[in-house]
């Protein structure tokens, strides 16, 4: 359906969430700042697609307060057990909105909690992929970085130039990127607003993988599928696990890691994986 | 001028120096004795240090630290200065400690006398470093590099921590910087066996940024300096030191600093003008405040 301009499409939009009795569906379009569906053979991997093209993507409060919900559902929903957050294939997002934020004043940052709920996607507790094509600049690559996996497509740029703006990175960008790519890279992109291509990101640890562009999606669906078909109640305790690690101590991280591996044998999936290898089969997880 | 020895060298820097009233400054390289100090750039806003001891490979005396200390705190107080790159020669950016020096050391005189202590000063300058590394980074020059911001290398440059072999370990923290650069085995293989990075090895394994080729490695990193100086000189030291506490924190306090520094941002001049001229579709002008 063509629709000429966006109140139009609005309207539609409108009209066919009240005609479902107004509940959120993902085949339908009840958001504005992006699209969502579920996606693999067995619809088990959530979609995000961030869809402000007139923006490049840029993160406005709004598109992140809808990113927040559509993440919510997913995790509710025991078919879904990863989720994949892309833009388009020229950008995944190329930044915050400098005019939502151009006049704020520090008292309204500090007192309002200025981008607390923007960390929603690192809170998930089921896997969510990234997969840039384009850029991922300031904004984006901290939302990229917020996410488990990134896929790269073969364009991909990944920078922080909020310096350029006389301002530096806000939502994790100074943490999570030196962590992923060491000081000397993570420090000369911050301070010099300098990108690095998709092979950079992949050599310095920063990315997994690259993919052409258009195989890119179709790719970080599929690692979504493969995570899916294991159970889902010990992929989240891999996941805590990893994720301690930018937290703990060794030591401390270890002792948390252990404590989660005993209480995997609490779980009748574990004995099921282990039995099923045991017996040379397929195992059939349950989830609990 | 050619001199022919080094008192004589020194007599004539001595001189030199009285005759600009005993100032200090940085376009005569005269009154150091083991570094050379220049402001650089087009704009004259990247201070450049050079160490200067050839005839010891730059091996890093007592001096010539406390004189790097003391071209750090004029070029931290340089208000046009926004970038500092430290260099060697061509050949050797800094072979390792002064190994005379520290030869006939005791436990109690180095406990007591806080050996190294203030060997750290690069660490705790406000303004980006970047270590411009031709040749040997050895021992505390490897050492030295890592405590700058960024490092740069020379296509023929080499790394290594070979203290082991001297029956010592890394003391200017070489252990720590280099595990968290390029990883535990290949930290442990360097430090206890002495082996060395090549400049391409050191590349790929995160220690430095940038190769270049020997001639340009310097020019290229007075460039990055330029680049920097050309932002906002406190938004700047912000975001160094949001990424030097990604080094002290766990993710989640780091995350809080940041968010902290980030709203901070926003007290500032500079700040608004960036947005605005981004909005704008102009140059910034930032003030430094």
């Amino acid at each position: 359906m063509a629709v000429f301009c966006r109140s139009a499409s609005l309207l539609v939009r409108q009209a066919t969430a009240l005609s479902l009795a107004g509940a959120r569906r993902y085949s339908t379009a009840p958001y504005q700042y992006i699209l969502v569906e579920k996606k693999g053979e067995k619809q088990n991997v959530g979609f995000i697609q961030l869809n402000r093209p007139k923006a490049l993507n840029a993160l406005c409060d709004g598109l992140m307060t809808e990113v927040s919900q559509a993440l919510d559902a997913f995790e509710e929903d025991s078919q879904v057990g990863a989720i994949v957050i892309t833009g388009s294939e020229k950008a995944f997002a190329a930044g915050a909105d400098i005019k939502e934020m151009q006049n704020r004043t520090f008292q309204e940052c500090y007192s309002g909690n200025f981008l607390s709920h923007w960390n929603k996607v690192s809170t998930v507790k089921k896997p969510v992929i990234a997969a840039v094509n384009g850029f991922a600049l300031g904004g984006g690559c901290e939302l990229a970085m917020m996410c488990d996996i990134i896929y790269a497509g073969e364009k991909a740029q990944f920078g922080q130039p909020e310096i350029l703006l006389g301002t530096i990175p806000g939502a994790g960008g100074t943490q999570r990127l030196t962590r992923a790519v060491g000081k000397s890279l993570a420090m000369e992109m911050v301070l010099t607003g300098d990108r690095v291509s998709a092979q950079e990101a992949k050599q310095s640890g920063l990315v997994s993988k690259v993919f052409p562009i258009d195989q890119l999606v179709p790719e970080a669906i599929k690692c979504g599928e493969k995570i899916a078909a294991h159970s889902k109640i010990i992929v989240a305790m891999g996941k805590e696990a990893v994720n301690a690690a930018f937290e703990l101590t060794l030591t401390e991280g270890t002792r948390l890691e252990k404590r989660l591996f005993h209480a995997t044998f609490a779980t009748n999936d574990r004995k099921e994986g282990m039995t099923a290898f045991v017996e040379k089969r397929k195992a059939s997880f349950q989830d609990k | 001028m050619v001199l022919f020895c080094r008192s004589a060298a020194f007599a004539v820097r001595q001189a030199a120096s009285f005759l600009f009233t005993g100032t200090r400054r940085y376009s005569t390289n005269a009154p150091f004795k083991f570094i050379l100090a220049s402001k650089k750039g087009e704009k004259e806003n990247v201070g450049l240090i050079e160490l200067n001891r050839p005839k010891a490979l730059n091996a890093l005396c007592d001096l010539l630290m406390r004189e790097v200390n003391e071209a750090l705190d004029h070029f931290e107080e340089d208000s046009q200065v926004g970038a500092v790159v430290i260099t060697g020669s061509e050949k050797v950016f800094a072979a390792g400690a002064d190994i005379k020096e520290m030869h006939n050391w005791t436990f109690p005189a180095c406990y007591t006398g806080n050996f190294l202590a203030h060997w750290n000063r690069v660490c705790s300058a406000k303004k980006p470093v970047i270590a411009a590394v031709n040749g040997l980074a050895l021992g505390g020059g490897c050492e030295m590099a890592m405590m700058c911001d960024i490092i740069y290398a020379g296509e023929k440059a080499q790394f290594g921590q070979p203290e082991i072999l001297l029956g010592t370990i890394p003391g200017a923290g070489g252990t720590q910087r280099l595990t968290r650069a390029v990883g535990k085995s290949l930290a442990m293989e360097m430090v206890l066996t002495g082996k060395r990075l090549t400049a391409q090895e050191a590349k790929q394994a995160g220690l430095v940024s940038g190769v270049f080729p020997v001639q340009q490695l310097v020019p290229e990193a007075i460039r990055c300096g330029e680049r920097i100086a050309s932002n906002s000189k406190i938004i700047t030291a912000m975001a160094k030191e949001a990424i030097n506490a990604a080094f002290e924190l766990p993710l989640a306090e780091g995350n809080r600093l940041e968010k902290k520094l980030f709203y901070a941002t926003f007290a500032t001049e500079d700040r608004k003008e960036g947005m605005t001229a981004f909005l704008e579709k102009r140059k910034a002008s930032f003030k430094d405040k």
